[in-house]
């Protein structure tokens, strides 16, 4: 338990970077407060400062298309703008789709993406969609700026590739194109619950065959992860339930899997089978998923 | 203005208060001068304490004492308090028993220093071997949790127990009617199962609070969030071995109960703090230290059923162990008041019951809505269904063959009256549409099932309430008595009840929360017995007003007292003249002045059952009959199971509040589908790993079934039903778990055994099942 910290409310992103630059890992920067305030409550992370990133929201929270028909995400949008937005619902329904499932609206009123990202925790519903989006998330510091990809952001529990100097302040998402993306959450016990398993899946396909997969999975180790295998083996193909049932069985028994208290690890195997074995015939329109060879 | 305040659904007094945040909770309670304690609590299972360091703690800046069970000596009278054994100390005493028991506590200016000088309190521990299942500790080479305790003696259905030496097993209770061994072995079909289910947290929203004062006199008050302040009176008088009358227990609405907050839990601590310091001391937990307070027991229970050739049940042998945790708490009392129903609401001429209490070296466990009904019913109801399945014998048919009725003996001899078995069963046939096959029976992977369950409960038999009711010079009337309204709607009850007796409107009767200081005796909220008991006592003191209040009249309108009715907010005589209440009080005291108090008392008449077969004439003052009925869908692949329909059913007797009846079936329903699905307390060595609501799932409204219906079966009582009603709490507790299981089985031909039945554990029966399959 903290004997207490202080907060300081920058009024600019510069202010803010100043702020974080200290060298002290017990500075922290805090938006939504969703995921800090819990690890804060169990005594995991004692601040001695909090900076409070309110002020930043009104450059920091655009939502829009960019000029390469991409999306511009700003890291201080929160999850319910974005489940909200017009230009999310038309061009990242992945997104939309898992914000809907997403711990409670007053919980996605409150937290916000780049928490999203930088909590690190790996039992979230953002990373794995985040990976199956090609997303780019800019970090700035005053070293500088850089991009981090979404497959290079999460390193492990509560680990993420964001330094501690660094201040998360948008999410690129490349032009996706026609595509079909589905996302799956399973939880363990209560509906409302973080994830045992999600699922993200996205395919666009050119002349009946497919030429982009992306398969992402959240919260089965420490951390979320793309499945190069599975994608390979759609890409150029045009497969039948067969073979979408070979390829997430096939990646089901490669994953490297342990028990936990919420499932144990044959469980958890057996859900990815038929998980991503529902959520490629989803949108690969051979059935709705729900039973062997569609109905 | 309606006539009948009885009997209508009145909205409840409280709830623009509360939508508006405007309620008073213990919990936001604050004095001047108030310090805040904060507890260090054991790290081990079972130790001797060597050595307690509280330097540490003490340099926190902010900290003005810590205190352990050496300063708590100083001001109490005895070392021991429990509402059955006296086991339970305010601080540990030499020993600790489980994780999270009590050591040290530290008071400080502010509750952030003391919760972080708690974490200093360094205590060394000489461990001992513990025993946390309640099968291995009531067996012969268990390590012993306590090695002495006192019977308490507290309470006069607990008056048979006796001290506990170099054993767990704090009670044995036995019921034995007629001759169960030798009807099993004469029975066409002996059925044998064991079931256990698993302890779950209450997880009240509002967590326990208490804030200890001393008076003037050296007097002693706690506003604590409560749901027995006379209990905690008594209990504090002997702790510090000074009259009730120095003793004030005080509560407010409380942020949910559901028998957490009974017996001794915070109050003696904060009555120490604030003795030795001499100031007000507030003592709040979070929500995670809610779990290593009490829990519901678990419990491990082995029926042996005989049944003839027709689906008759002959005989059960029932073998029921609870799992009490470190402190008795109330165990022994679920041990032998619902134990006594261990063979289920059904009509048995042979019936052998075994329940034992037994400590462990667990968080405590004790009363938790339903009081053991859910984890007896888990096991009588599931079988139900095997047995019925097994013999081929439609299940819901099986148990209206078997039901107990009124009129027949239940297993403890008494005659059952008031129990409406056959409207219930007869109603859960007719939503559950029983009679014609399931319609959708699923498609694809999807199958699925119905299934239902009902169980038997009889209220906590002898208490007694006292109330008073008080009518002002203004004519306005205010009723103080015991009861905690803990979202139960007593306090809307209860002015109904005052209402219609004296011709008021219910929204003009205020209904106090407890204090000690000015409102009556009660037992307890507790067990569904308020309305019954308070009903009753509120009834004769408000008849006692009535009473006054006509002779007033009758003197001042020269009419005789037979010709005047209290209707309206007033007197009416037949000739049609009308007093206000004001008008008559203005008559008798002169002035707008004095008050006409009304007393009622209720203890229902009750004969003590024989200590070696539990036979009693007249064991219960009411009896309770609740039924569930489900629909699921199960996922054959996933075992992704979803509760589509939930029909829950109980006799209320006539409901005085309809709409509040419907709300209480529907929510101990909701409540029970964690006990059913989502809610696990898992431990390592005692030591609870599901802590706090991130990890323990309570229920979201995403879990609540789409379908839910509640049905209050209405048939007014007679007797001593206070206007022909009975206490309705727990009745939606029964049965949900078990009617879950056997719509699984239903669906998949799988026997789901562990609870919660998770949706892997489903998947595991549907797998284990279909091995069977193949194997035969």
């Amino acid at each position: 338990m903290s004997s207490g910290f202080t907060i300081e409310e920058p009024r600019s992103v510069d202010e803010a970077l100043t702020l974080l630059a200290q060298g002290d890992e017990t500075v922290r920067a805090i938006a939504g407060g969703t995921g800090l305030s819990l690890l804060m409550k169990y005594g995991f992370f004692e601040p001695a400062t909090l900076v409070s990133l309110r002020h930043l929201r009104s450059s920091l929270a655009d939502i829009e298309v960019t000029p390469d028909g991409g999306v511009r995400l700003g890291a201080m949008a929160t999850l319910r703008d974005l489940e909200d937005a017009p230009i999310v619902a038309e061009r990242l329904p992945l997104l939309r789709q898992a914000l809907g499932r997403l711990a409670t609206v007053r919980l996605r009123n409150a937290a916000q993406l780049g928490g999203a990202i930088a909590h690190g925790h790996p039992q979230m519903d953002t990373p794995p969609v985040l990976l199956a989006l090609d997303a780019q998330v800019q970090v700035a510091s005053i070293r500088g700026a850089r991009t981090i990809a979404a497959q290079d952001m999460f390193l492990g529990y509560y680990e993420t590739a964001v330094e501690d100097d660094e201040l998360i302040l948008e999410v690129r998402i490349p032009p996706q194109g026609e595509h079909r993306a589905t996302y799956r959450k399973i939880t363990a016990r209560a509906e409302d619950d973080w994830p045992m398993l999600g699922i993200a899946a996205l395919v666009a396909t050119d002349g009946g065959r497919i030429s982009r997969a992306r398969v992402a999975l959240g919260a089965l180790t420490d951390r979320p992860m793309r499945l190069p295998d599975v994608e390979s083996a759609l890409q150029g193909s045009d497969p039948g339930s067969d073979e979408v049932e070979a390829i997430a069985r096939d990646a089901a028994a490669a994953l490297d899997l342990y028990d936990k208290p919420a499932a144990s690890a044959a469980y958890q195997r057996h859900i990815v089978a038929v998980h991503l074995r529902r959520a490629l015939l989803e949108i690969l329109d051979l059935g709705d998923g729900s039973s062997k060879g569609g109905r | 203005m309606p006539k009948e305040q009885v009997g209508r659904s009145v909205p409840r007094v409280e709830s623009e208060a509360k939508v508006t945040g405007t309620v008073e909770y213990i919990h936001n309670f604050e004095l001047p001068g108030m310090l805040h304690a904060k507890l260090a609590r054991s790290i081990v299972p079972h130790a001797r304490i060597t050595g307690i360091d509280v330097s540490a703690a003490l340099a926190v800046p902010g900290v003005r004492r810590v205190i352990t069970a050496e300063d708590v000596a100083t001001v109490t009278a005895v070392d021991y308090m429990g509402p059955a054994f006296l086991d339970q100390p305010v601080l540990a005493i030499d020993k600790v028993h489980f994780v999270g028991e009590p050591v040290a506590c530290v008071i400080a200016d502010t509750p952030r220093a003391a919760a972080e000088a708690a974490e200093l309190v360094v205590i060394d521990y000489e461990e001992l071997p513990a025993v946390f299942d309640e099968v291995e500790a009531a067996g012969p080479d268990a390590p012993v949790v306590h090695d002495r305790v006192e019977a308490a003696a507290s309470f006069a259905d607990l008056k048979g127990l006796g001290d506990v030496r170099d054993t767990n097993v704090a009670l044995h209770y036995k019921l034995r009617r007629g001759d169960a061994e030798a009807a099993l072995e004469d029975a066409a079909h002996v059925f044998e199962h064991t079931f256990r289910s698993t302890p779950n947290v209450h997880a009240t929203m509002e967590p326990f609070v208490a804030v200890g004062e001393i008076g003037d006199r050296g007097d002693i008050t706690v506003h604590a969030a409560m749901q027995n302040p006379s209990i905690m009176q008594v209990e504090l008088a002997r702790l510090f071995d000074i009259p009730e009358n120095k003793i004030r227990m005080r509560t407010a609405f409380l942020g949910g109960g559901f028998g957490a907050k009974l017996y001794v839990k915070l109050e003696p601590l904060a009555a120490v703090c604030a003795m030795l310091m001499r100031r007000p001391v507030r003592i709040a937990l979070t929500m995670e230290e809610q779990f290593v307070t009490l829990t519901r027991h678990g419990s491990t229970i082995t029926l042996r059923t005989g049944v003839d050739a027709d689906g008759r049940i002959l005989a059960r042998a029932c073998d029921v162990t609870w799992n009490t945790g470190a402190y008795a708490d109330i165990g022994p009392r679920v041990a032998q008041k619902s134990g006594f129903t261990a063979a289920g609401p059904y009509d048995i001429e042979h019936v052998s019951i075994d329940s034992k209490c037994v400590y462990t070296n667990m968080p405590p466990a004790g009363a938790y809505r339903g009081f053991g009904i859910p984890q007896l019913s888990w096991a009588y109801e599931c079988q139900a269904d095997l047995i019925a399945r097994e013999l081929g014998i439609d299940p819901l048919d099986f148990r209206d063959r078997n039901a107990l009725r009124n009129g027949r003996p239940h297993a403890t001899g008494t005659t059952m009256q008031g129990i409406a078995t056959e409207v219930v069963l007869a109603s859960l046939r007719e939503q559950m549409g029983w009679d014609t096959e399931l319609e959708d029976r699923g498609e694809g992977t999807i199958k699925r099932g119905r299934g239902v369950g009902f169980g038997l409960k009889a209220v906590i038999t002898p208490s007694t309430s006292v109330a008073t009711v008080t009518l002002s010079g203004d004519g306005s009337v205010q009723v103080a008595c015991g009861t905690t309204d803990m979202g139960q709607a007593s306090v809307s009850a209860y002015a109904q009840i005052v209402a219609e007796v004296l011709g008021l409107q219910t929204e003009d009767v205020v209904v106090h929360h407890p204090d000690t200081r000015f409102t009556t005796y009660d037992m307890g909220t507790l067990g569904s017995r308020s309305l019954w008991h308070n009903g009753n006592a509120l009834i004769q003191a408000s008849n006692e007003v009535r009473a006054e209040l006509l002779a007033s009249a009758s003197d001042q309108l020269g009419v005789d007292v037979d010709e005047l009715e209290l209707s309206g907010g007033g007197v009416v005589a037949k000739d049609g003249t009308r007093r206000s209440l004001a008008e008559i009080m203005l008559g008798r005291f002169g002035m707008q002045a004095g008050n006409i108090i009304g007393r009622g008392e209720y203890t229902p008449t009750y004969d003590k059952p024989d200590p070696e077969t539990g036979q009693s004439d007249n064991v219960a003052a009411f009896w309770m009959v609740g039924a569930c009925g489900v629909e699921v869908s199960v996922d054959t692949e996933s075992g992704k199971t979803t509760i589509d329909r939930l029909v829950v059913i109980g006799d209320s007797g006539r409901p005085i509040n309809p709409d509040i009846v419907r709300a209480q079936f529907s929510g101990a329903a909701i409540m029970q589908i964690g006990m059913a699905r989502t809610e696990e307390l898992l431990h390592e060595q005692g030591q609870l790993t599901t802590t706090g609501l991130a990890y323990y799932k309570v229920p979201g409204i995403l879990d609540v079934p789409r379908d839910l219906e509640s049905v209050v079966v209405d048939l007014p009582l007679d007797g001593d039903a206070p206007f022909g009603a009975k206490g309705v709490g727990e009745t939606g507790s029964f049965a949900v778990a078990p009617a879950v299981a056997n719509a699984i089985h239903d669906a998949v031909g799988a026997r789901v055994t562990t609870l919660p039945m998770t949706d892997e554990r489903i998947w595991a029966a549907i797998n284990d099942a279909s091995a069977d399959r193949s194997a035969g």
